[in-house]
């Protein structure tokens, strides 16, 4: 029975998968298969969520540790062979099953949003079908139990994203934007694989955890990291395997230099941003890092280029969000800086308060994307937020979860974010490998610019005049069909999301407002519950001999300090906009162009051109001048060309021979035998 | 459970059918330029049912050999059938000698299968069918014979018996560039054939027999005597081979046969070029085994050109502006991975190897046919053709997505069961380190990001964006037939991509025999290595408490001489000098021509034979038959039965 349930979670969104794929052959009638679909594949993740929520209680009864590592599954996977044996085994320790509450759970209020969102799409049931596909591939990606099962789910993940990024494919745009984010994540699975493999070589076992304690994180749960036989594995070994398998998470988790890809990913649908591109998939990185923290622990070097990976992500991603002017890419950007936070965490050896960001993130940024998603719905499509303003009057409600998320996310007092974010902000100061300070700051201004470009947001969207004349809305919905159009488009009026799409607004809402403190260090029952409940699945850093430096200051002028940031940014942001009311704009556009740091924020610090031109027009011109157009048509095909043709010039010589004319014959016949005669001649004499 | 006979029902049966359905009536054959030939319905009927019932039914004996393999059984082959055929004088004989084993039955199965799906798709049209239908059977004949054959002569017959069907079909039906494309087609495997021709012979004039599996058992007399020979000769035949193997592969850089071919042949031509698997095939039934410290010695060479194959390939694919080329191209890359997982001489990179040559078999073919299907209905093959396919055609989209997620190796699709082992083999072999450390395996690994980048463009530019023809506006969907030749590969890569549990169980006694253990190249500085050979030890162990039990006897060429076990282990001959990793005296082989009377082979000359054991008058062969002596050599000679022997034998 007590495996039953964890399985149910697993199997269930493949079931609603499976419906969904075959609805169109099982139900003839589109309505009534849009119907089904939208309430089946909504059911299905909410259902496994009460069954997540039924193995967390029913193991915290017995008390929260240990839950069962490695519940046996199914049959071998990969059977033995040449000594590889991966089973189909599943994890049930705290952090899969948080993460697996997670995944359902906000994944299932997602799906209920998007059943609204999605209601006038023709594709209804292909977007379901990918969407249900997702959340199996997820769930797989944290409950199993070795890194292969993860990096199917890793993959799985990835290529469901890039499924929902291009659903509307008649758009070439989002075509390319689903290559896009399936190449790059492609160059994090490569470290991802190649960390595999190089864990495979040292513990003689893919698997996490194994019931005679020779998994992966058994064997590196010692003072030192001992293999398979029993040794110390080199420091050097250990080092190059977390590098490897942190390229896996930069992709995945959009961190320097491998973020572009999402920004781009923006062009899917908006549940597919809030729930793939924000709440869950790629916080993968970090749940891969948590995962493997015993390992982390380690590897100093790992550690320490962990969190630099993750200030820096940070900084980068919150000046980067400051100029944009489509809603989705703020917080695109604004996801890409939270991430780097929680790699912060991770980086500095706190691993459990980097899935404490994970969490309260998942509900504030999900939050944030279903609220723009209602924004851009009601204005049937528009994404530009230049077009915008004035919505506060006239979509109250969404205004309302806006703003707890956009406080939440700020790091308003007491709100959610404030309190895994400041918890973070400690643990950076406090560096076991120096330089605390310095990542303490960072992480403040980033804090600091964070509550300004939300507060910049929530202004240009709902606080500042109306740039756009309600009753004259363009049409811009996306979809595959070419001339579809909206019952309201007739109107192109602003006109509120139906409340199936509200309600898991402020579900979320009260999430994004509370569950910082109830999980935070001031909750109840003691405090630290989240903290306490992952403690089993994290290593600690005293594992490896390494000790947090003392703190810098106390923690309440840390709360204060924070407080302040926060405070003083979505400050600054109100202060300026309430001047530039009627635009919306703080300068004219001529000021922006000519501003250089305004052009750096607006290229991505010149990533993607960078990439282009080493990747796309070098390399391409590699492959097409020198490579197909040099060496196979000229030179592999010359060679085998001209050999060809060397032996018709030669057969056309030899031709020439046979002259048809009976003297030139007998004169080659008298030569031939000539030289016979010579050659015995000169024989017999030599005996 | 023993069934003879299957293996020539199968070869059989489509060389039955491809020559009814030339002499029925009905002639489609026409002049060349004129499309349009009428058959009459009954005719029609008349021809497609011969040719689909004897193409299911050689996939049908493949299925029933598939039920009745004994998996764990160490026979060499199994369902032997054994004839003579040509006399050689002095008693011996060429034999038509057939038989399988796990790596044969999964390729044949492979290849039943898809030409049965091939021949399906070849129905659909009526344009020239007649010819198809009898060279695509032809073609299925002469592929399960060479994965059957288990002397040289017939290997080689059946060899360059697939040629000519292919070689007909990429130059009669193919396109504009057919004739060009056939030619250098013909020209490249024709310089391998030569070569391949010259060492069997060489073969034969040192050991006498063409025996595949004497020739390569380090304790048959054949295989005494090539161990003695120079090593300069041994080198220069194995050269042949794989030279011959290689551009059959089409490795980098003897590859530039197979873009032309592949493109400029009609779809079932390139499912036909496909399915010439005789390269990969070769080397791990001739080269390899035959020639094992030759192959090892030059397997670095061969890691290099893998992983240029699957650089080069992909680079070249990607930029590609045929539909066609670009699948072609990806094909060099695949069949670069496979060489890759052959030469890190492990078990595990060599498992991955031969599932992902299956692999290759099924998702390649599915894309040329889904593409076949799409460029009929468009009448070009160039990319810039196509755009938005997916918006009018969504069922035959969605199922070349699925071979394309199976083309660059998705987890739970196909392509991964195979890379992955292939990459693993290569992360811990010794000799991909001697290359360059872990280099060759990320660079390999990086053509798994650069299969990405091509087979996605490629993707998105036939099938997503708006549709910018009004041509494509009026295409069909798969119909019936369509869903009938597609659906099954499709469940096939999931299978495998689920359950390659299934398909590898089969071959891991041939890939046991093909990396012995003191062959087996895993880097001993890695502690996994210390932990295959343990696993290794308990496994065979095992088995061979299994054949104990079971009284299922079978002598493998390698199986050690009963008489030495518990004597003073001394590294046989062919090991001395070279390094050999995790080596157990415990598990002694036999050293080679230390056992007794091994007999010496009355084909062979004295000059090539330094050492001698046994009388040289010897009949050949006798040793095996005198039931009281144990035989510790299988006999070189061909007459000979060479694989049943005592039980006693190896068991004492």
């Amino acid at each position: 029975m007590q495996n039953i349930l964890p399985q149910l979670v697993l199997w269930l969104p493949l079931l609603g998968f499976l419906f969904c794929a075959a609805s169109g052959l099982v139900i003839k009638d589109p309505k009534v298969q849009k119907k089904a679909v939208s309430l089946i594949a909504p059911g299905v993740v909410l259902l496994a969520f009460v069954f997540a929520l039924a193995v967390l209680f029913q193991t915290h009864a017995r008390t929260l540790v240990p839950l069962i590592p490695g519940t046996p599954l199914l049959e071998p996977w990969f059977t033995r062979y040449g000594g590889l044996r991966v089973d189909f085994n599943l994890v049930l320790d705290p952090l899969s099953l948080l993460m697996a509450l997670i995944i359902t759970g906000v994944g299932g209020l997602i799906h209920v949003y998007a059943a609204g969102y999605m209601a006038e799409d023709k594709e209804v049931s292909r977007f379901f079908t990918y969407f249900n596909l997702f959340v199996f591939m997820m769930l797989l990606l944290v409950l199993g139990d070795n890194f292969l099962l993860m990096f199917v789910g890793w993959e799985g993940v990835g290529t469901c994203s890039y499924l929902l990024i291009s659903f509307w494919f008649t758009d070439e745009a989002n075509a390319k934007a689903g290559n896009k984010a399936f190449i790059v994540n492609r160059v994090g699975d490569l470290g991802f694989a190649l960390g595999m493999m190089a864990v495979w070589s040292v513990f003689g076992t893919l698997s996490f955890f194994t019931r005679d304690g020779r998994g992966v994180m058994d064997l590196a749960a010692h003072a030192r990291v001992l293999d398979l036989a029993g040794n110390p594995v080199p420091a050097g070994m250990i080092t190059l395997i977390c590098l490897l398998l942190l390229v896996g998470a930069l992709g995945k988790s959009a961190q320097i230099p491998l973020f572009v890809w999402l920004p781009d990913a923006m062009a899917g649908p908006t549940p597919v941003s809030a729930l793939i591109h924000a709440a869950t998939m790629v916080t993968a990185g970090v749940v891969m890092l948590t995962r493997c923290s015993w390992l982390y622990v380690h590897s100093v070097t790992a550690l320490q280029t962990v969190a630099w990976v993750g200030a820096i992500t940070a900084l980068l991603g919150a000046l980067m969000a400051l100029t944009q002017t489509d809603i989705k890419k703020v917080l695109a950007y604004s996801t890409i800086s939270q991430l780097g936070y929680m790699f912060l965490a991770c980086g500095v050896g706190d691993f459990s308060d980097g899935m404490f960001h994970v969490v309260t993130h998942a509900f504030f940024k999900g939050l944030l994307f279903l609220g723009a998603g209602a924004v851009i719905h009601s204005m049937l499509g528009q994404q530009d937020m230049r077009r915008m303003g004035g919505l506060k009057k006239l979509l109250p409600a969404t205004w309302g979860v806006m703003i707890v998320a956009t406080y939440s996310i700020a790091g308003f007092p007491l709100l959610s974010g404030f309190w895994s974010k400041d918890a973070i902000l400690e643990s950076a100061s406090r560096a076991c490998f120096g330089g605390g300070p310095v990542l303490y700051l960072i992480g403040l201004v980033t804090a600091f610019i964070t509550a300004f470009y939300m507060n910049r947001l929530m202004w240009k969207t709902f606080y500042t005049d109306a740039r756009f004349v309600n009753g004259q809305l363009p049409e811009l919905h996306h979809s595959n069909e070419e001339h579809e159009h909206h019952e309201e488009a007739a109107h192109g009026k602003v006109t509120n999301a139906p409340a199936s799409m509200m309600q898991p607004l402020y579900i979320l809402a009260l999430l994004a407002l509370g569950f910082g403190w109830f999980a935070g260090p001031y909750g109840p029952a003691g405090g630290n519950l989240l903290k306490n409940f992952l403690a089993p699945s994290v290593a600690p850093l005293s594992l490896a001999g390494l000790q947090p430096q003392p703190e810098l200051f106390p923690k309440l002028a840390g709360y204060l300090i924070s407080s302040l940031a926060a405070l003083g940014g979505l400050g600054l942001a109100a202060w300026l906009y309430r001047q530039h009311m009627a635009t919306g704009e703080l300068t004219t556009d001529a000021v922006k162009d000519s501003s250089v740091f305004n052009r750096l924020l607006r290229s991505n610090f010149g990533f993607d051109a960078v990439y282009n031109m080493v990747f796309f027009r070098a390399g391409g011109m590699l492959a097409d001048r020198v490579l197909w157009h040099g060496l196979e048509e000229d030179v592999l095909n010359g060679t085998a060309t001209g050999a060809a043709a060397l032996i018709g010039r030669l057969s056309l010589a030899a031709r020439k021979m046979q002259t048809g004319n009976a003297r030139n014959y007998a004169l080659v016949m008298l030569a031939g035998m000539v030289t016979l005669v010579l050659g015995l001649l000169v024989r017999v004499m030599q005996h | 459970m023993q069934l003879t006979g299957l293996i020539s029902l199968m070869v059989a049966a489509p060389l039955l059918g491809a020559l009814i359905v030339i002499l029925l009536p009905g002639t489609t054959a026409t002049a060349e330029g004129s499309e349009q030939s009428v058959v009459g319905g009954v005719q029609r009927m008349l021809l497609c049912g011969t040719a689909l019932i004897t193409g299911l039914l050689a996939f049908l004996c493949a299925v029933g050999m598939m039920a009745f393999y004994a998996t764990h059984s160490q026979a060499y082959m199994q369902f032997n059938e054994k004839l003579h055929w040509i006399p050689l004088g002095n008693g011996q004989w060429v034999n038509y000698h057939m038989g399988i084993d796990g790596i044969s039955l999964l390729l044949t199965l492979l290849s039943t299968f898809v030409i049965s799906l091939t021949l399906l798709y070849a129905t659909r049209s009526n344009e020239r069918l007649k010819e198809r239908l009898a060279l695509l059977l032809l073609l299925e004949s002469a592929l399960v014979g060479v994965y059957c054959a288990q002397n040289l002569v017939l290997f080689y017959l059946f060899f360059e018996a697939s040629l000519i069907p292919t070689y007909l079909l990429v130059g009669m039906f193919g396109g504009a560039r057919r004739a060009s494309a056939a030619i250098r087609f013909f020209l490249y495997t024709f310089v391998g054939s030569v070569l391949m021709l010259l060492a069997i012979v060489a073969l034969y004039h040192y050991t006498g027999t063409f025996n595949i599996a004497a020739l390569s058992s380090s304790s048959s007399a054949a295989g005494i005597a090539l161990r003695h020979l120079p090593s300069q000769a041994l080198f220069w035949m194995f050269a042949a081979f794989a030279l011959a193997f290689s551009i059959k592969t089409a490795l980098f850089p003897f590859h530039s046969w197979l873009p032309d071919a592949y493109a400029e042949a009609p779809v079932v031509g390139s499912v036909a070029l496909v399915l010439l698997k005789m390269g990969i095939y070769g080397f791990v039934r001739i080269a390899i085994p035959i020639f094992p410290q030759q192959a090892q010695n030059m397997a670095p060479l061969f890691i290099v050109l893998a992983v240029c194959s699957i650089i080069y390939g992909s680079l070249v694919a990607a930029v590609q502006t045929d539909a066609r080329r670009v699948i072609a191209f990806s094909s060099v890359a695949h069949l670069g991975f496979v060489v890759l997982g052959i030469f890190t001489f492990t078990r595990i990179g060599m498992m991955g190897a031969l599932l992902q040559n299956f692999n290759h078999g099924i998702f390649t073919p599915m894309l040329f046919l889904l593409l076949g299907m799409l460029t009929e209905r468009r009448g070009s093959t160039d990319i810039a053709d196509f755009g938005g396919v997916k918006k009018v055609l969504p069922m035959l989209s969605t199922m070349m997505l699925i071979a394309t997620l199976g083309s660059i190796a998705v987890p739970f699709f196909s392509g991964f069961a195979g890379e992955f082992p292939v990459l693993l083999g290569s992360w811990v072999s010794s000799i991909s380190h001697s290359v360059g450390g872990y280099w060759p395996t990320a660079l390999a690994a990086a053509g798994t990001i650069l299969a990405a980048v091509y087979m996605l463009w490629w993707y998105q530019r036939i099938m997503l964006g708006p549709v910018r023809f009004e041509e494509i506006r009026k295409m069909p969907d798969l119909n019936r037939t369509e869903w009938a030749v597609v659906l099954p590969l499709a469940c096939l890569i999931f299978w495998v991509g689920l359950g390659s549990g299934f398909f590898t169980r089969r071959m891991n006694q041939a890939v046991n025999r093909l990396v012995p253990y003191y062959r087996e190249q895993i880097d001993s500085s890695l502690p996994v290595s210390a932990m295959v050979s343990d696993e290794r030890e308990v496994e065979e162990k095992q088995v061979r408490m299994n054949l104990r039990n079971h009284a299922l006897l079978i002598t493998s060429p390698d199986a050690p001489a009963p008489a030495l076990q518990g004597a003073h282990f001394s590294p046989p001959p062919i090991l001395k000098g070279i390094p050999v990793r995790g080596y157990h005296p415990r598990r002694m082989p036999i050293p080679a021509g230390m056992g007794g009377p091994a007999s010496k082979p009355s084909g062979v000359s004295n000059r090539s034979l330094p050492m001698q054991h046994g009388k040289p008058g010897g009949a050949a062969g006798a040793a095996s038959h005198r039931p009281s002596a144990p035989a510790h050599a299988v006999p070189a000679n061909p007459n000979a039965p060479v694989m049943q022997s005592g039980a006693g034998e190896k068991h004492p």
